[in-house]
């Protein structure tokens, strides 16, 4: 396909609404955003994959700590490039009408750094360094962190979390689905 | 075998464009036997040199069908595996030779989907000789080696309904699965089994991929016709939630969609007309849904204000949002049903003496002054109570009193709906959070990150503030224990709050004192004309309460600075202050309000005796004597007929309204824009760093804003029924307060560094706005039920009371056995046990959700409990799995299924899981135990994924499967 002109037709447009949380007018939007991404490529084909550096000029993703997380896990690839769909499939999860289990689900990948389905205490220090920035915390701060979490968290005590437990925490973080949100 | 032969002939695939070209008619009914077999050998001819064209719609290439499985379930086989890689990226095979697939001797069935792209061949032959095992249709090269033990139950169906409709072979039935075919439930099994699957794997991702199906439908019993729909629809309906790829899913629904599409129709006619009409509803639902997102206004802006500032922010903006909703709807009712009929049906302006300017003010009455005071023209105009007449009807039926006060009724109410509505709503997606659930360091460090911030400056601050937060929070928790200086800190403490304490209390003091004043100052422009009082003394009473609510919560911030008090206990303590500073004011001016009224009255009842006394000798002179003092007393007597409380109370509202935001604006303007202009233009040529130390960049108060608004809506609660017109104003002064707060909210301010956490689904401002309707029904309750109304103005003139405008309207209209049900019902041997029966209920709903409670913490145990106990089973069985699986390869199928069977009862964690579910509603969500499943296979794979990892990894899932 990739038709020069960026529009859909409506039964692509249809599907899209059945899969992700946007309502048409949105979907044109986020594909507008993925446009400004890299207007050259997207406007050959509609489909064109960005590769990561581009995806991450998205405002709300440049200055985002797991940024490389994020685009890794969209990713269908799994390099961190975008095709149009990865790109709405990040932005539906992320939109203010995605369910809370689906925004925890992505959230348990974008965190578990080393990808082996458990977050270990090696992905909270990751994690805590990534949110801190500059101002770094002491070791001594860092395994006093990382012991009252486990502490908090991990039922089972293998000093891991998995995603059972990530969820069970996550669910009623009262913040969560508010701030895991991405601007359309 | 010959049924089977034309069983399958028909069961060819063909991935064409439109259709499915799966089976003949069905609709024949009893002599579908024989069409079938027709269609099928015409198939069966077409067959030879058929190929099978993989194009979607959309274009999309479904050559991922072809590759189905064999990555998912044979990891292993490195070879398989690059296979399919090559296969897989490589530009789509548009067509596969039919003979290909006819080649191969196994035919893909998958459970849960009873899908199966197949051939004739294929299934006879596996049919034959494994009797149960039929595997992938796909290019023989791509499995070689598959044993995948999913299938026995797809098989099951097959083999079932291949019976059922040659009504032979019962020999060959293999006993019914243990699973049966619920379409639900295995829809919930296959998506849990989707989300168990290890991520990282692709595989995983292409394998659902094969159940890009089709079943062999023309053997389908229409039963089972209607249960394959119902599981179709299941996973329209749920496939948004999947946390998969967007093209997965989109194969995954139009797959799904088009079975239904074509199979609904056939089970019945009714059912398909059924259909059609829910399928146009669904489709009306999303364009309306499309259409009122048009409208949901400032959409963007409160989007960029997110990007900027991050979540908290524009949680004020949104609510400000849905009260400026709550408003319009009020205003709706109020110009819809009182105003609106009034002009259009009541009497026209100046034909009765309330809706008249009185002579004595026409001078001024479009006097800006006046109009600016809401007098003149404003005053006796339909804006206010006071305009409004009391004929029982008008125009042929509007009864326009009675409208007058259901409307009030009206506003209530539809306020208090709302809000709970909304309560409930966030209620429900905050979940039953309960105090043993603070997770406080997880959730710091989890949800902390605002994914909406967008702004280099904005990031950050927030990356200081965040690690600020765990500095804090850490030194917090070594610090519980700790406690110093506490005689100081309480004394502190005690004196700040009676600062406070001193500080409502003068406020209280000076609204009343004001009030007070206003009544001298208006006798006086009553007497001797709108320029007898300078702007100050019009205006007084509005603008002392509008600085009042602009700078005493500064005041209180600055007592609170001395209480030391953590920052979010200290915001929570102002909170609380500024909301008990704000409803004391509202709640003073009512009083003094309706202390000049009862005022007023005494003066009306004085004054008539005395006109009457003077009337008399007025009239006992005669005419040449008619002095000055007569006229004096008409004059006097005519001022207090004009005097009409409710407007009064009314104007005072609007002009209250219409105050706050001059200051709101003006204080924007003076402390955010003009304080940013100089530190921003001064910097340079200051000793100090302005942007860093004093002035500073403004803040946006997020807390405080918000309690504003509130403030200003319970004004507008409290003066609706006295002018139906305020919450239009109000809407006005909503429009401007927001586009002004959002500029000013990007232009001037900064970042907060200090963050209180009232998130959209938190119900704490919804909680205020409550209280305040709450609060602000009182005042107006009172006037409705124990003030007498104006007796020459508003529509209730000539009641005793309002309220009377109801039961007169029932003792006069309704019949007389509905009077005697109303006497009847609002008599205390009715409302007694009603309101027995109101506690007994609360008392029951109290006890129900404590057990829940309790339900809830067993529950939490049992979690535990399962944890451990089936980590341990699992750990076992994979063991014995090991063992077997060499020895699963070598032999044959049915053996393996016989396996599957003996070994899945054994499984703990879906018997479980089930045995579990219904009480996911006590709040410990199926989800954790769901995840359980997944977070046992785990520590398996690490175990030994690090040293044969991919062995590892596929007997796990073997024995995932087996699970499922």
């Amino acid at each position: 396909m990739g038709g020069s002109d960026s529009k859909f037709d409506e039964q692509e447009l249809e599907d899209y609404q059945e899969l992700t949380y946007f309502t048409k007018k949105e979907i044109l939007h986020v594909h507008k955003r993925f446009t400004q991404l890299a207007p050259d490529l997207v406007e050959v084909d509609k489909n064109a994959t960005l590769p990561q550096d581009k995806i991450m000029m998205l405002p709300e993703l440049r200055v985002n700590p797991f940024k490389d997380r994020i685009c890794k896990v969209f990713s269908s690839s799994g390099d961190g490039s975008m095709s149009f769909e990865d790109f709405l499939d990040m932005m539906s999860v992320f939109s203010d009408n995605a369910p809370k289990n689906v925004k925890v689900e992505y959230a348990f990948r974008i965190y578990d750094f080393d990808e082996d389905d458990m977050i270990s205490s090696n992905d909270l220090k990751e994690v805590i360094d990534r949110l801190t920035g500059e101002q770094r915390l002491g070791e001594e701060d860092m395994q006093q962190l990382i012991d009252n979490i486990f502490s908090e968290v991990d039922l089972d005590g293998d000093e891991n979390l998995s995603y059972a437990e990530f969820e069970h925490v996550m669910s009623k973080a009262p913040d969560f689905t508010n701030s895991f949100r991405i601007r359309l | 075998m010959a049924f089977l032969n034309t069983a399958e002939d028909d069961q060819k695939m063909f991935y064409d464009n439109e259709t499915f070209e799966l089976e003949p008619d069905y609709d024949a009914g009893s002599d579908s036997d024989s069409r079938r077999s027709e269609s099928a050998t015409r198939h069966s001819k077409s067959n030879s040199n058929q190929s099978v064209i993989i194009t979607s719609e959309t274009g999309r290439q479904f050559d991922d069908n072809f590759i189905l499985k064999a990555r998912g379930w044979n990891e292993t086989d490195s070879d398989t595996k690059e296979k399919v890689k090559k296969n897989h990226n490589h530009a789509l095979p548009q067509q596969i030779p039919l003979q290909r697939i006819k080649a191969t001797p196994r035919i893909e069935v998958k459970p849960s989907f009873t899908s199966i792209t197949a051939n004739s061949h294929g299934i006879e032959h596996t049919y034959d000789e494994s009797k149960s095992k039929t595997l992938s249709v796909n290019d023989v090269s791509l499995i070689e080696d598959n044993d995948d033990p999913l299938l026995g139950q797809n098989l099951n169906n097959l083999i079932r309904r291949r019976k059922l409709s040659s009504k032979k072979g019962s020999k060959r039935r293999r006993p019914s699965s243990r699973r049966g075919i619920v379409p639900g439930l295995e829809n919930h099994e296959f998506m849990r089994r989707q989300r168990l699957l290890p991520k990282g794997d692709k595989g995983s991702e292409n394998e659902d991929y094969m159940r890009l199906y089709k079943e062999n439908q023309d053997e389908s019993t229409e039963e089972e016709i209607f249960q394959n729909i119902k599981l179709q629809k299941d996973i329209i309906e749920s496939i948004r939630t999947q946390p998969w790829r967007m093209r997965r899913k989109l194969k995954t629904l139009q797959l799904a969609k088009s079975y239904v599409e074509k199979y609904e129709g056939r089970l019945s006619r009714s059912h398909g007309y059924q259909e059609a009409g829910a399928k146009f509803w669904r489709m009306f639902k999303r364009e309306a849904t499309n259409f009122f997102a048009l409208f949901i206004p400032w959409e963007m802006r409160i989007k960029r204000t997110e990007s900027h500032f991050g979540s908290v922010v524009a949680s004020y903006f949104i609510f400000m949002r849905w009260i400026f909703g709550v408003n319009l709807i009020l205003s709706l009712i109020t110009v819809g049903f009182i105003m609106i009929p009034e002009i259009i049906l009541g009497d026209p302006h100046g034909s009765t003496a309330r809706k008249t300017v009185p002579a004595e003010e026409s001078d001024h009455a479009m006097d800006l002054k006046t109009l600016w005071n809401f007098d003149g023209y404003l005053e006796y105009s339909p804006i206010f109570y006071g305009y409004y007449g009391n004929e029982k009807v008008i125009g042929s039926w509007y009864r326009l009193p009675l409208a007058y006060l259901l409307v009030g009724l009206a506003t209530y109410g539809y306020s208090f709906v709302t809000i709970l509505r909304k309560m409930a709503h966030n209620a429900r997606e905050s979940k039953l959070v309960s105090k043993g659930d603070q997770y406080t360091f997880s959730w710091k460090l989890y949800s902390t990150w605002d994914f909406m911030i967008g702004n280099a400056e904005t990031a950050h601050n927030k990356f200081a503030a965040i690690a600020t937060s765990f500095r804090e929070a850490i030194i917090e928790e070594e610090e519980k224990k700790k406690e110093d200086n506490r005689y100081l800190l309480i004394f502190l403490r005690i004196l700040a709050n009676i600062f406070v304490l001193a500080v409502l209390g003068a406020s209280a003091y000076t609204v009343f004192l004001v009030v007070e004043r206003s009544q001298h100052f208006e006798q006086k422009v009553k007497e001797q004309g709108p320029d007898s009082v300078n702007w100050w003394e019009a205006n007084e009473v509005a603008i002392v309460m509008s600085l009042i609510t602009l700078l005493f919560p500064s005041l209180f911030e600055l007592i609170g600075m001395m209480e030391k008090y953590h920052p979010r206990v200290n915001l929570r303590w102002q909170l609380a202050r500024i909301l008990v500073l704000y409803l004391l004011n509202l709640y003073t001016l009512c009083f003094a309000l309706f202390h000049k009224i009862n005022f007023l009255k005494e003066q009306y009842a004085d004054n008539v005796s005395s006109m009457q006394a003077a009337n008399l000798t007025c009239f006992q002179k005669n005419e040449s004597t008619f002095n000055t003092s007569c006229a004096e007393a008409a004059a006097s007597q005519r001022v207090l007929l004009d005097t009409c409380w409710e407007t009064m109370v009314g104007q005072e509202m609007v002009k209250l309204t219409v105050f706050d935001l001059l200051t709101t604006v003006g204080g924007i303007l003076v402390i955010d824009f003009f304080r940013g202009l100089v530190v921003r233009y001064a910097n340079f040529c200051c000793c100090w760093d302005l942007e860093r130390k004093f002035p500073e960049y403004g803040e946006f108060k997020i807390a405080e804003n918000v309690l504003h608004v509130i403030y200003n809506q319970g004004m507008i609660w409290m003066g609706t029924f006295f002018a139906p017109a305020l919450p239009a104003v109000n809407i006005l002064k909503l429009l401007i307060l927001f586009y002004v707060r959002s500029w000013a909210v990007l232009v001037c301010n900064i970042p907060h560094e200090r963050v209180f956490r009232a998130s959209r689904s938190n119900n704490f401002y919804f909680f205020l706005v409550l209280v305040m309707l709450f609060l602000c029904t009182f005042p107006t309750g009172y006037a409705v039920v124990l003030i007498e109304p104006s007796p020459h103005c508003g529509p209730f003139s000539g009641h005793k009371y309002m309220y009377s405008v109801i039961t007169d309207t029932i003792q006069q209209e309704f019949p007389d056995w509905l009077i005697m049900v109303f006497d009847y019902a609002s008599s205390p041997g009715v409302i007694i046990p009603v309101f027995l029966l109101l506690i007994m209920i609360i008392y029951y709903l109290t006890s129900l959700s404590r057990s829940y409670k309790e339900a809830n913490n067993d529950l939490k145990v049992q979690l535990h409990y399962e944890r451990t106990e089936e980590k341990r089973k699992i750990y076992a069985m994979a063991d014995a799995k090991a063992a077997k699986l060499p020895a699963n390869k070598a032999s044959t199928p049915n053996s393996k299924s016989a396996d599957d069977t003996k070994v899945s009862p054994t499984v703990p964690g879906v018997n479980i899981l089930r045995a579990v579910s219904p009480s996911a509603a006590l709040g410990v969500s199926v989800n954790v135990l769901r995840g359980v499943t997944r977070q046992v296979q785990r520590p398996q794979m690490q175990d030994q994924g690090q040293e044969d990892g991919a062995r590892g990894r596929a007997r796990l899932q073997s024995l995932h499967l087996n699970e499922l």
